[in-house]
């Protein structure tokens, strides 16, 4: 599969993969110290706390929204960076570049770009990957899993120029402005245990496979991360506000001395 | 004087406490201390709880583990921890035991050395009105009240706070700031035997928003002190005292904007430099005042992440405020000729942690931080230097 290594390559190259894994097991850690049956949690407070906080560490790691710098200053206000996550996360987290990667949302669903390359994300049933039913999501979704195969394996049934032609022209109503992935995520609540793909979605009407191809994120080693310090020295600038008053005590005998040559 | 004989006049006068405190600034548990010297878990509980005494050999063992002389088991004249406060951790949830330990002992430390200064220098008076709130009725103006209360007593004039570390210090609080290995605690603060302390964060780097942290900690400290810690309610009670101490509604309403239109921009930079507070928390006081509308306040705050300001806000003053007590009185105490290595050995911690307490600005770096264990989602950082016995990785070494 040319494009599933081109890909793949690129993304792992500059540190992408290792960013959406460690934005992940960042989250579901976090979701599963949370979540409580006592505390009336269910299956849609998981999904939902479990969505909300990977969308929140993939912008912490590739630095878009909130967590954006402007100054180019990539470790500016690291406690903004840092807040709720754990020493854990603080000492996985990639150092990426900001700006390497840049939100850009389809039609409403959170979506981050690097280079020319898109991936969105999609929740799925532990241990169904294979058969995530595309057409029974919503019109994004279907909408980027019926993108055309960039290498269609056997030869298209429409040949024929005149409707080859026009089967090309069907497709380019469906093309996106940018190549766009899927970045497929489970979580089995009960073993704790978690899959992480980063494939291409396929159209699965009538069944058949998800995929044309997808990339198991977890099999990669964990990124060394290393923590991020501002060591910018601060700037000393004149300071015009004295010290608190702190004098030196002084023994007794001192005292009675003061008291002696005072009195004179 | 040989470290074999130190343990072993030690282990006579050894203080359990002082184990606890030793362990939690290393961030261990129990049984990691206990596999790090090939002891039970039971063993390392015994010696902390008092029940049994280590022997000379140990009391050496667990020195060497834990990276501190063995001195540091020493007992002391009055154990700090059983007269201080439980202290206020924003983010209970996110913090883990392990972590809220080592701040707790951290900031014990930072008392105990207070302790052993204050036999050679006399630091202000404490003097903080207290003001209890109760957490029951969360929308009484309880916390504006104190806030009031604090302005009056402290004798603020009208309009922006100054110095604010400085106001602090000057009524007798110790301010001190943790580590950059304990960066995932925020502020916190307690109230000790000897004064009331606030911990500050080390790699908050922002002028502005750092004085909201301590007015906040303060905050805590007049209205909370019997209060259980940790709860939302605390939490939002400490923010409006915060908010009413640095900008007073009567004095800062009629300028505050009343729509994001126009000028409102410029004047909230304006009003930022004019009471050293963020545009972001000037917003949220527009918005708590009435000022501005629900929707005028989340898209203000849609604009401040766009334009990447909620980590890196424009501002003039690039300077934090720093806290002087301990670092004047070793200042004071070098003129007279007593070197820091003399202080050191009289409060007997790690000079690394010494001058981390003592010092005016946040130490910067943290490149030598050795994670002490290795379960995932637990690493906290030991605070006492290398130890020689583990394998771990070494960042940035």
């Amino acid at each position: 599969m040319k494009e599933q290594r081109e890909v793949i390559s690129a993304l792992r190259g500059v540190g992408v993969l290792a960013g959406v894994r460690w934005a992940y097991v960042s989250a579901t850690t976090r979701t599963l110290e949370q979540y409580s049956e006592a505390d009336g949690h269910d299956a849609a407070w998981l999904g939902n706390t479990r969505f909300t906080l990977f969308r929140d560490r993939l912008d912490r790691v590739f630095a878009c929204e909130r967590y954006a710098v402007h100054s180019g200053n990539d470790d500016a206000d690291l406690d903004v960076l840092y807040d709720q996550l754990s020493s854990q996360d603080i000492f996985s987290m990639p150092q990426l570049d900001s700006g390497l990667v840049r939100r850009s949302n389809l039609n409403g669903s959170p979506g981050w770009v690097c280079g020319e390359r898109r991936f969105l994300l999609a929740s799925c049933d532990y241990g169904k990957l294979d058969s995530l039913p595309w057409p029974r999501r919503g019109p994004t979704k279907q909408w980027v899993a019926g993108q055309r195969n960039p290498e269609p394996q056997q030869p298209s049934l429409f040949d024929d120029e005149e409707i080859g032609g026009l089967e090309a022209l069907l497709a380019a109503q469906r093309d996106l402005d940018l190549d766009t992935y899927v970045v497929s995520h489970t979580l089995d609540r009960l073993g704790g245990q978690i899959e992480l793909v980063f494939g291409r979605p396929r159209l699965n009407t009538g069944g058949g496979q998800a995929w044309y191809w997808y990339e198991n994120l977890l099999t990669d080693p964990p990124a060394g991360g290393g923590r991020r310090t501002d060591d910018t020295p601060l700037p000393t600038g004149p300071n015009t506000t004295p010290d608190a008053p702190v004098r030196l005590r002084r023994s007794a005998e001192e005292r009675r001395d003061d008291r002696r040559s005072g009195g004179q | 004087m040989p470290t074999a004989d130190r343990a072993a006049e030690v282990a006579a006068f050894f203080d359990g406490a002082r184990l606890t405190m030793a362990r939690h600034l290393a961030g261990l548990r129990k049984s990691d201390l206990a596999a790090l010297i090939e002891k039970s878990p039971t063993a390392v509980g015994g010696w902390e709880s008092g029940a049994k005494r280590p022997t000379a050999a140990t009391v050496a063992q667990l020195a060497l583990s834990l990276a501190v002389e063995p001195g540091f088991f020493a007992i002391r004249p009055d154990d700090i921890a059983a007269l201080s406060t439980t202290p206020h951790f924003r983010s209970l949830r996110s913090t883990s035991q392990l972590a809220r330990d080592q701040a707790y002992a951290y900031g014990q430390l930072a008392v105990d050395i207070a302790g052993s200064l204050e036999r050679h220098v006399e630091f202000p008076e404490p003097n903080v009105p207290n003001f209890p709130v109760t957490v029951t009725s969360p929308d009484d103006d309880g916390p504006e009240r104190a806030a009031r209360l604090v302005r009056e007593q402290w004798g603020m004039e009208d309009g922006p706070a100054g110095h604010l570390v400085r106001l602090l210090e000057n009524h007798g609080l110790l301010v001190v700031f943790s580590p950059p290995q304990a960066a995932t605690v925020d502020a916190y603060s307690f109230d000790s035997r000897l004064r009331p302390v606030v911990i500050l964060n080390p790699i908050k780097r922002d002028y502005y928003r750092q004085r909201f942290d301590v007015a906040h900690e303060l905050g805590h400290l007049v209205m909370h002190g019997d209060a259980e810690p940790g709860g939302r309610a605390v939490e939002d009670q400490a923010h409006r005292f915060a908010a009413e101490l640095l900008m007073p509604a009567e004095q800062i309403r009629d300028h505050l904007p009343m729509s994001m239109g126009g000028n409102a921009w410029r004047s909230l930079a304006r009003l930022k430099e004019q009471w050293g507070v963020s545009i972001q928390a000037l917003l949220y006081r527009a918005r708590w005042l009435g000022r501005l509308s629900d929707v005028s306040y989340r898209n203000a705050m849609t604009t401040i992440s766009t334009r990447g300001w909620r980590r890196d806000e424009p501002g003039l003053i690039t300077v934090i405020e720093q806290p002087s007590l301990l670092p004047r009185a070793v200042e004071l105490l070098a003129q007279e000729g007593i070197e820091d290595t003399i202080l050191i050995e009289q409060c007997r911690v790690p000079p690394d942690l010494f001058r981390v307490v003592t010092s005016r600005t946040p130490e910067s770096g943290g490149l030598h931080a050795l994670p002490t264990t290795q379960r995932a989602g637990s690493r906290v950082v030991s605070l006492l230097g290398q130890r020689p016995h583990i394998e771990v990785g070494h960042p940035g070494v």
